[in-house]
């Protein structure tokens, strides 16, 4: 086990930061690291802290999968927000975000190839040695494949585990997602992952559009995507869940119902 | 050397003060002048009043807006976070038509202030206010009105005789010195008098508006359900609304969210913000904090994967 028991959770945002506070079911909240300076956290989130919900930084700049050199500057701000946050685990993706002096200004897919997994690994093994805590990564949603992949999604991910012990956020929407659009099987990637090294789980809404399934989390929870959690927690039972919600922020009663729904399909 | 006018230096002085002390008393008693000298009023008091009418009595229209923002956060139709940004969580459309205009002020303002700028000036709340007048709970505007701007014209008047007096005095070889002084008091007074005749006037309840706060207000201490007599809808006593329009926003129940709430509080003078005047008389309670300002807030926040 990657970490302990977290139950349900949602992202905190700072537009929900006083409902957040006042909303029944948020077991712990997961922040984007990349939005917080330690030193000047908002009072709303040591509030949190302080009253014992665990507060998980979640990175998305790292660009753990890039060729270029890592920027340690990026690792150890998230280093230093996990210390201020005193979270047991940080975490970003297995993704790349930055190429020849450009960002992306999206979460880009690594090609599954041994080359593109000995990169990943050392740049996971630098950062490993920089947080002073647990890196967990996470699975993103791609709109293309890179060609001549050498291995599975699941694979890649069980290889990256196996050499660097890092553990793994499985977003399940972005599972959806893939399968949508690119047409990966959601059920061999759960049938493949390393449950052993299961951090957490990302759920978040998107919406279908013009035959493209966009996660854009800023619409509810698919009916197919807590269907998709249902296959996962016949699997493993998750230490915790997340619920992502970034823009169109609906009312608290129906944020509420949304953490209830994915409750109730964990503890099934 | 021969007294200019036939007035002394001293005796010139001490006239001077006095005119200017006329000009801060009549100012300091505006309220009571105006409401002394509305003849005839003689509305019953009127069991019927909703809450917002009952807002627009303590506070006026910024007042109104704040209790309509304060039941639209209850039932969660707005949010706001402790960077006091406030936002639509819904696309429902309030069928109050205070709510409505306070909802769809939401969708484009992002704090209390911008939402009060743009939601005060409204035909709900303008013909709210209309309505009031007319039944002799709120003061007409005209006569605070009528009797600002005779307050600045007074102190305008004893700027002008001040002047002359100088320009006389220093033709005529006097000295000058203590009347310059009291020429720059004056100045910075017909400043002051200047930028209350721009306000928008802060409506005062009547004899028999301030009565039926008062009711409200004994209500709303002792949790009786209603205003008493034929409530309408939507008049309820109870809830955020009710203690926001008859207290202020610092009274919003929960206090997290009455300081999100509450706009910034600045400084500096003019920019004929919104007066938040709350009108304190007869035992409605009041809340103080003044509701000037720009919205704060900051946006931000990225999106994970």
């Amino acid at each position: 086990m990657v970490a302990d028991r977290l139950g349900v959770g949602i992202g905190w945002r700072e537009e929900l930061d006083l409902s957040i506070a006042r909303m029944p079911g948020v077991d712990w909240v997961e922040v984007v690291a990349e939005n917080l300076h330690a030193p000047h956290l908002p009072e709303s989130l040591i509030s949190l802290r302080d009253k014992g919900i665990p507060v998980l930084p979640h990175a998305v700049s790292l660009s753990l999968g890039g060729a270029e050199p890592l920027e340690t500057s990026r690792v150890e701000h998230l280093a230093e927000v996990a210390r201020a946050l005193d979270a047991p685990l940080v975490s970003d993706h297995v993704c790349f975000v930055r190429a020849g002096g450009l960002d992306s200004g999206h979460l880009m897919p690594l090609p599954r190839t041994r080359e593109a997994l000995d990169v990943l690994v050392a740049n996971v093994r630098l950062a490993q040695s920089i947080v002073e805590v647990p890196l967990a990564l996470e699975n993103i949603a791609a709109l293309l494949e890179w060609p001549d992949a050498e291995m599975s999604e699941e694979r890649f991910l069980t290889e990256l585990t196996e050499r660097t012990g890092c553990g793994l956020i499985i977003d399940v929407a972005n599972l959806y997602a893939n399968a949508r659009n690119i047409g990966t099987d959601p059920v061999a990637f759960l049938d493949g992952v390393p449950w052993e090294r299961l951090a957490y789980v990302h759920m978040a809404g998107g919406v279908e559009r013009d035959g493209v399934y966009h996660d854009t989390h800023a619409h509810p929870v698919l009916p197919e995507v807590l269907d998709l959690l249902a296959e996962l927690c016949r699997r493993t039972d998750p230490p915790g869940v997340l619920l992502e919600r970034d823009d169109d922020y609906p009312t608290d009663t129906e944020l509420t119902a949304e953490l209830a729904a994915l409750r109730a399909v964990v503890t099934r | 050397m021969k007294d200019l006018w036939g007035v002394s230096g001293p005796e010139y002085l001490a006239l001077h003060a006095g005119l200017l002390g006329i000009v801060l008393l009549t100012r300091l008693l505006a309220p009571v002048l105006s409401r002394q000298g509305r003849a005839g009023v003689t509305g019953q008091p009127d069991a019927t009043l909703s809450v917002y009418q009952l807002a627009c009595l303590a506070g006026g229209p910024d007042r109104v807006v704040d209790a309509a923002i304060a039941a639209l956060v209850e039932r969660g139709e707005l949010r706001v976070n402790s960077a006091k940004k406030v936002t639509s969580t819904t696309t429902k459309v309030p069928a109050d038509p205070i709510e409505r205009v306070v909802a769809e002020a939401a969708r484009s303002a992002k704090s209390t202030a911008t939402i009060r700028a743009r939601a005060r000036i409204t035909e709900p709340i303008r013909t709210m206010t209309a309505d009031l007048e007319q039944r002799g709970l709120l003061q007409p505007v005209s006569r605070m009105k009528t009797l600002r701007m005779g307050i600045w014209l007074f102190s305008l008047a004893v700027l002008a005789l001040g002047i002359v007096r100088f320009v006389a005095g220093i033709g005529a070889g006097h000295s000058v010195g203590y009347l310059a002084f009291l020429i720059i008091v004056t100045v910075f007074i017909v400043v002051v008098t200047s930028a209350d005749r721009r306000k928008a006037g802060t409506r005062l309840p009547t004899a028999a508006g301030n009565a039926a706060l008062g009711r409200a207000n004994a209500e709303l201490r002792d949790g009786a359900a209603t205003v008493s007599g034929g409530v309408p809808a939507g008049a309820i006593l109870v809830g955020a609304a009710a203690a926001v329009a008859l207290g202020g926003l610092a009274m919003y129940p929960d206090e997290e969210i009455s300081a999100a709430l509450m706009p910034p509080a600045t400084s500096g003078f003019g920019g004929g913000g919104s007066s938040g005047g709350s009108s304190c008389s007869s035992g409605s309670s009041c809340s103080s904090g003044s509701s000037c300002g720009g919205g704060g807030g900051c946006g931000g926040g990225g999106c994970g994967g």
